[in-house]
């Protein structure tokens, strides 16, 4: 984790600052050096920074409002970063590490010959509302998921679940046909509500467990949670007493907001305003390292040109991977061909040098696909507005192929009409997109998303018939706690897209949030499921 | 005078009945789904289709129409699918923040407006008039964006006199309040006032060349007397028409404005729910804000006859 951090000035009092002055004074006195001044200075200052302190306002800018309060169904990534502490979730996604960790279970056991996952959770954790919280809750979670009637769009991530049983107050089994891996790096997504508020949870006031509690939501204005003093985890409970998240679309407003010192903390900003920001001495600039998001183009294999493999594989040599991140991402993301990066324990290295940018490459497998110098082909980006960086892939891709005979139209549409356009109508040929969970465990990145599982919901139209052998490497890895064999199976399954190239993954980006110096203890999240326990404000 | 007043009143009715017809079209043909765009790209497609069972989307446009007029009949305009407050909820806490701007930004626009308007009357193609008119030209060029962001820059990140977005509601304290909307009021005022001046400017030149200011000036009245008693009386009426159309536009809610300052009035509400294809709170929300603006124009239009006693004789218009 790389983090930007700035000189700051000691903050000292005035009672302090003429103790000081006498203390220098006494050292002049007896002859000693000034620098036994600074030596205290710095060493009464050092400690500050390192105790945290409670109290205080959190003022968070994210870049668009939330537009549900349901936990299940809401998808934003501004809503991930408020609910995350409002609900406990079973497991958490360690920010620096990246590795699954039990959060509010004590412990996962797979058991019965590998076909159930018992769950121990922790005695005497109480909802916001004072109910105790049970296993007999974590059911209810978990089964509302499951009920298409609910509308959530994690039911996928949970779909080998079969059975969910209460085996007392503290445990649970879940009944699955095998081991199934992506289960508790899903459960990270998974927020525990207490039964007695049912499923109509957009009507009503969130309710968790998490560290915070919610008072309200303003539209358009504000979101406020308060710390929750009875936390059941005394170790992660929050040090500010208030987090007030802000919607504020206008990013140069956010960015004037954040200098002015209307704010504490821009989450989640362009990355061409970086290095702009890293020159101002009054922010601090954490950049998460490119390895959750990347940047992959759907082709839809439902008509052509790309149900050939030819134009496909062309548009893997398509696009300027280096001079993108370069002029476009002031040089935060990673060229990649995989969705997991090098300190990923799945990453092949094999991946690295399978597709690069070669525009004559591009024209020969065009000639390859029967359509040379580009004559009889037809394809066009679909873009949606408000995602520059969608745009800009697109346009490096359009200019790639104009320089090979043909120049794919760019059609922007509101980001309503392209997701209907992606999942509904599939009424599209290619469309740029950054899908996360490259950081987590294979067996969710491949299990959920629009990319990769091969079933109704991708955005390609792949199918388990598209990739020979695909999908049973996809289960191999899925359903084995053998690191080696899974390292093999995912090595493989790597392998087997960059021969296919159902959709080409080009790059990883970073994420960047900018605070002022008095934000101390802020961690960024790579997937926005975002803590803000350990955040505590300075004087 | 009755005959017009009648007329124009039940004038009304159809007009707001096509708006009716003309909003819900329109928002129904918008492709997009809003039942996609809350559960998100990853939800299977059967979560998407409950979803739109459970808001009756996948109901015959005739039959949504009908409920949804039926809804406004008992003064329910819907509720949103996704925050699940009343549109009447949502609009009784945006409203507010946007008649404040707009009550601002058009105090702002005549105190620039009515002033340099006259001035440049009086003396036409004067070096005021001039750098008026040149003025106004940057005005209404200048994009809002641009200026709002300026002003950000200057009055908030550099000097920090002003906060550089967000709304102060004015149970904070009117210094507060105020502090908030100065900036705002000022970037969408001095666009206002470059049309407002215009309209002024122009009226009150045709005004002051009538044969009846001449009648004026020639039995010895003061200037003053002439302008503020003969002149301005007449040339408020194409004046005041201009500004009800602004006051409409600006209650309507300034979608860059309150998007640039970050307040949470109607112009970002509505612009939401459009791009979150929440139907209920969009198609409420114009229809109010066309209701708004039809009655506006109609107050404006009964103002007439208290400017032009040729409206009220029926000289001019022939209702009488």
């Amino acid at each position: 984790m790389r983090k930007a951090r700035k000189r700051q000035k000691p903050s000292i009092s005035r009672r302090r600052f003429l103790a000081h002055a006498g203390l220098a004074a006494a050292a002049a006195a007896a002859g000693g050096a000034p620098g036994a001044v600074r030596g205290l200075l710095a060493a009464q200052a050092a400690p500050q920074s390192a105790q945290p302190k409670r109290g205080g306002t959190l003022t968070v800018s994210q870049s668009v409002d939330i537009n549900t309060l349901h936990p299940w169904v809401g998808n934003l990534n501004v809503w991930k970063v408020i609910k995350t502490g409002i609900y406990d979730q079973l497991s958490y996604q360690d920010p620096v590490t990246f590795q699954v960790k039990p959060k509010l279970a004590k412990s996962f056991v797979w058991t019965d010959n590998n076909t159930s996952l018992v769950i121990a959770l922790p005695g005497g954790v109480t909802f916001h509302n004072g109910e105790k919280l049970t296993a007999e809750d974590v059911k209810f979670t978990i089964d509302s998921i499951r009920d298409p009637r609910v509308g959530s769009w994690l039911r996928g991530f949970i779909g080998p679940i079969k059975e969910v049983l209460v085996l007392d107050e503290t445990h649970l089994k879940i009944k699955t046909a095998a081991i199934e891996n992506q289960l508790i790096p899903a459960f990270t997504y998974v927020d525990i509500v207490p039964r007695s508020a049912g499923t109509d949870l957009a009507k009503r006031t969130p309710i968790g467990s998490g560290p915070y509690k919610f008072v309200e939501w303003i539209p358009n204005d504000h979101v406020t949670l308060e710390r929750n003093p009875a936390y059941w985890n005394e170790a992660r409970a929050g040090h500010v007493d208030k987090i007030v998240f802000r919607p504020v679309t206008e990013l140069q407003t956010r960015i004037s907001q954040l200098l002015a010192g209307d704010v504490d903390l821009v989450y989640d900003f362009s990355l061409q305003e970086v290095p702009r920001l890293r020159g101002d001495t009054s922010v601090a600039v954490a950049v998460v390292p490119p390895a959750d998001q990347m940047f992959v183009v759907y082709l839809n294999q439902r008509r052509p040109p790309f149900q050939k493999a030819e134009m496909r594989q062309a548009m893997g040599w398509a696009l300027d991977r280096q001079g993108f991140i370069k002029n476009f991402l002031a040089g935060l993301g990673r060229p990649d061909n995989s969705p997991f990066t090098p300190q990923h324990w799945a990453f092949d290295p094999k991946t690295e040098d399978a597709y690069a940018y070669n525009p004559d490459t591009v024209g020969k497998l065009l000639e390859q696909a029967g359509y040379p110098r580009g004559r009889g082909l037809e394809f066009s980006f679909l873009t949606p507005s408000g995602y520059p960086e969608f745009k800009i892939i697109s346009t490096l891709l359009q200019a790639t192929f104009a320089s090979a005979g043909y120049r794919p139209a760019i059609e922007e549409v509101d980001i309503a009409q392209w997701a209907a356009r992606l999942n509904q109508s599939h009424d599209f040929y290619a469309a740029v997109d950054y899908p996360p969970r490259g950081s987590t465990d294979p067996a969710l990145t491949y299990s959920a998303g629009l990319l990769f599982p091969p079933n109704p919901a991708n955005v390609g139209g792949l199918t388990p018939e598209t990739i020979p052998g695909y999908v049973d490497e996809l289960r191999k890895g899925a359903t084995t706690l053998d690191r080696g064999a899974r390292r093999a199976a995912y090595a493989k399954v790597q392998e087997l897209w960059l021969e296919y190239l159902p959709g080409p993954i080009y790059c990883h980006r970073s994420t960047a949030h900018a605070h002022r110096p008095r934000v101390q203890g802020f961690v960024p999240h790579p997937a926005f499921q975002q803590s803000f326990v350990d955040v505590w404000l300075a004087s | 005078m009755t005959r017009y007043l009648i007329w124009r009143g039940l004038s009304v009715i159809p007009t707001l009945i096509g708006i009716t017809i003309l909003v819900f079209l329109v928002t129904y043909f918008i492709p997009g789904d809003p039942a996609r765009v809350l559960a998100g790209a990853e939800a299977p497609p059967e979560v998407v289709a409950g979803l739109r069972h459970q808001w009756g989307l996948d109901r015959p446009v005739h039959v949504r129409y009908g409920f949804w007029m039926a809804n406004i009949a008992r003064g329910n305009l819907g509720e949103s699918y996704f925050s699940h407050q009343t549109v009447l909820q949502l609009v009784r806490r945006a409203f507010p923040v946007t008649f404040e701007l707009a009550m601002l930004s058009l105090l702002v626009a005549l105190l620039i407006a009515v002033p340099s308007g006259i001035v440049s009357a009086v003396r036409p193609r004067s070096w005021f008039d001039l750098g008026a008119t040149a003025a106004g030209f940057v005005g209404l060029s200048v994009p809002g964006f641009w200026l709002g962001i300026m002003l950000i820059y200057l009055f908030a990140v550099e000097l920090r006199w002003l906060p550089a977005g967000g709304f102060a509601p004015l149970a904070g304290g009117l210094a507060h309040n105020l502090r908030s909307m100065i900036l705002p009021a000022i970037a969408l005022g001095t666009f206002a006032s470059t049309q407002l001046m215009r309209y002024l400017r122009a009226g009150m030149l045709d005004v002051l060349n009538a044969d009846y200011i001449r009648t004026a000036r020639a039995k010895g009245l003061a200037a003053a007397m002439v302008l503020v008693r003969h002149a301005m009386r007449n040339a408020l009426i194409p004046f005041m028409t201009v500004l009800g159309v602004q006051m409409g536009y600006l209650l309507g809610g300034t979608v860059i404005t309150e998007s640039v300052f970050a307040l949470p009035g109607m112009g970002r509400l509505v612009l939401n729910a459009i791009l979150n294809r929440d139907y209920q709170v969009a198609t409420g929300i114009i229809l109010l804000i066309a209701t708004s603006f039809v009655l506006l124009n109609l107050a404006v239009d009964l103002l007439y006859p208290v400017l032009d006693p040729r409206v009220r004789l029926g000289r001019s218009t022939g209702w009488e």
